[in-house]
């Protein structure tokens, strides 16, 4: 009996860590696209709009919806007093922060950073076209994560559920 | 004891300066009236009269070469945190070389400018002056015993204050606003209905169009509008019986307020000037003056206080005053 519990809980275990795999894939898309939609309509906001940035974020924030709305929270209430940071700085506390909980690559982060640079500046036409290159390029991220979950979520899944089969097998 | 700074200001300054300056006022030399910040340079305290620069222990000295100067710049600092990360959402604000900050204080700037749009724009801030603004509640009172020791009370006049930059013209404006919106039983005038149009959010330091300072019980503000098109807006759909604007000068400010006074409205208005003559060589307020667009001229001086009334000139040939 305890043999068999044991080699069920194997296998449980390798599969779920084969799902765990194949759901970060897919996190890692959702997120990009999440982002992506963020900047679009930030790029609304403050092209279009001019609205001020805490301003803008919040609103994105409230589109984007959660769990996606905790980094533009986040870079609102930097932005504002008491805290008064400069965009910058606002910024890469939000993308550290990003990326310690959803998993940006170094790609990711260092197309967020180079708009963070320059946002908030003066220019409202320059900074929707900077918004623009970066959605651009999260877009191209997101294609290729997107090429990855499809290539490879399954095959985590299956991998994970084989592995532990594999285990069981070997052990008994 | 008062504090040095409005709370709201002291936030949003940078913590460098914020952690130096004294909390409240000092006696001996009064209410703060300036800060200015600029590149490379020491910070200038301005109080009535006199100015102090900041030492790097805080104290207020009265020698430059005595005083704390800021690594970085400041004045950038300060315009960051005041726009609140937001410069290109103040383009309009950054044309005309100054920002008004909550509570109405004025945040003038100078620096780099480039062409742009027909006209210029600060591309970098090298300098700031942060005016803060004061209500007064009482101002506006020692002017109209003045009106009234002339026989210009009442009705309430259509009047101009003139002074130089930091003579007490928009303090003053506002409580007149506040008088006329509230009425003056001394004087025997009654409320009347007041609009403002607050091209540069001075007078009733609006935030979400809700006005931060008192202007009476009467008193609509139209916050951020243009003066021309803000006072005959203001005409046409909220009924005035007086309308005021901070910083009249153009032809077209003038043309406005001819149209108004047409209308049958009694206007309050500032205008820079140092005097009658100053006045009246300015190519957008020599008519007004020709036509005797106001029952009087209040000239302003800074010192020794701001506010000091200098003269209150009654229009000469102004036939309602039968003068």
């Amino acid at each position: 009996m305890l043999a068999e519990l044991g080699a069920g809980l194997a296998v449980l275990a390798a599969t779920w860590a084969g799902q765990t795999l194949a759901w970060a894939l897919a996190r890692r898309v959702r997120l990009l696209e999440s982002l992506e939609h963020g900047l679009l309509l930030l790029e609304g906001e403050i092209g279009s709009g001019r609205t001020p940035l805490p301003e803008a974020c919040r609103q994105v924030a409230a589109l984007v919806g959660a769990p996606w709305d905790h980094f533009w929270l986040r870079v609102a209430q930097e932005v504002e007093p008491p805290a008064c940071r400069p965009p910058d700085q606002a910024w890469r506390l939000g993308v550290e922060e990003l990326g310690r909980r959803m998993g940006l690559t170094p790609e990711d982060r260092a197309a967020l950073t180079r708009l963070g640079d320059r946002l908030g500046s003066w220019d409202g036409a320059e900074q929707a076209r900077l918004l623009e290159r970066t959605r651009h390029q999260l877009g191209v991220h997101r294609a290729k994560a997107q090429e990855r979950w499809e290539r490879e979520a399954r095959l985590w899944r299956f991998a994970g559920f084989s592995a532990g089969a594999l285990v069981v097998l070997i052990l008994y | 004891m008062a504090p040095l700074l409005p709370p709201s200001l002291r936030a949003l300054l940078p913590p460098d300066l914020e952690r130096r300056l004294p909390q409240d006022e000092i006696p001996e030399l009064g209410p703060l009236l300036q800060i200015r910040l600029g590149a490379g340079r020491p910070v200038e305290l301005c109080f009535p009269g006199v100015s102090r620069f900041l030492a790097p222990s805080g104290r207020l000295v009265p020698e430059a070469s005595q005083a704390w100067v800021p690594d970085g710049n400041l004045a950038h600092q300060l315009l960051q945190r005041a726009a609140q990360g937001s410069l290109y959402a103040l383009e309009q604000e950054l044309q005309h070389g100054f920002l008004t900050l909550p509570g109405g204080h004025r945040l003038g700037l100078a620096g780099q400018v480039i062409a742009h749009d027909g006209g210029y724009r600060l591309v970098h801030v090298g300098s700031v002056n942060v005016r803060l603004a004061r209500a007064q509640p009482g101002a506006g009172l020692f002017l109209l015993e003045a009106l009234a020791a002339r026989r210009l009370l009442p009705p309430f006049p259509s009047l101009l204050l003139a002074g130089p930059p930091g003579s007490g013209k928009t303090t003053l404006l506002r409580d007149l606003i506040r008088l006329a919106s509230e009425g003056v039983a001394a004087h025997g005038l009654e409320g009347l209905r007041v609009g403002v149009v607050d091209e540069r959010s001075e007078l009733a330091a609006c935030h979400h169009g809700v006005p931060r300072h008192w202007l009476g019980p009467r008193t609509d503000v139209l916050d951020g509008a243009p003066k021309v098109a803000g006072l005959m807006q203001l005409i046409r759909t909220m009924d005035p019986q007086v309308v005021a604007t901070d910083e009249i000068g153009s032809s077209e400010d003038a043309r406005a307020v001819l149209e108004a006074r047409k209308a049958g409205v009694i206007v309050l208005a500032t205008a820079h000037a140092g005097s009658l003559e100053e006045l009246a060589a300015r190519p957008g307020l020599g008519p007004l003056l020709a036509q005797q667009a106001f029952d009087a001229v209040c000239l302003l001086a800074r010192r020794p206080r701001p506010g000091q009334i200098a003269a209150v000139l009654p229009c000469p040939h102004n036939p309602r005053r039968g003068e």
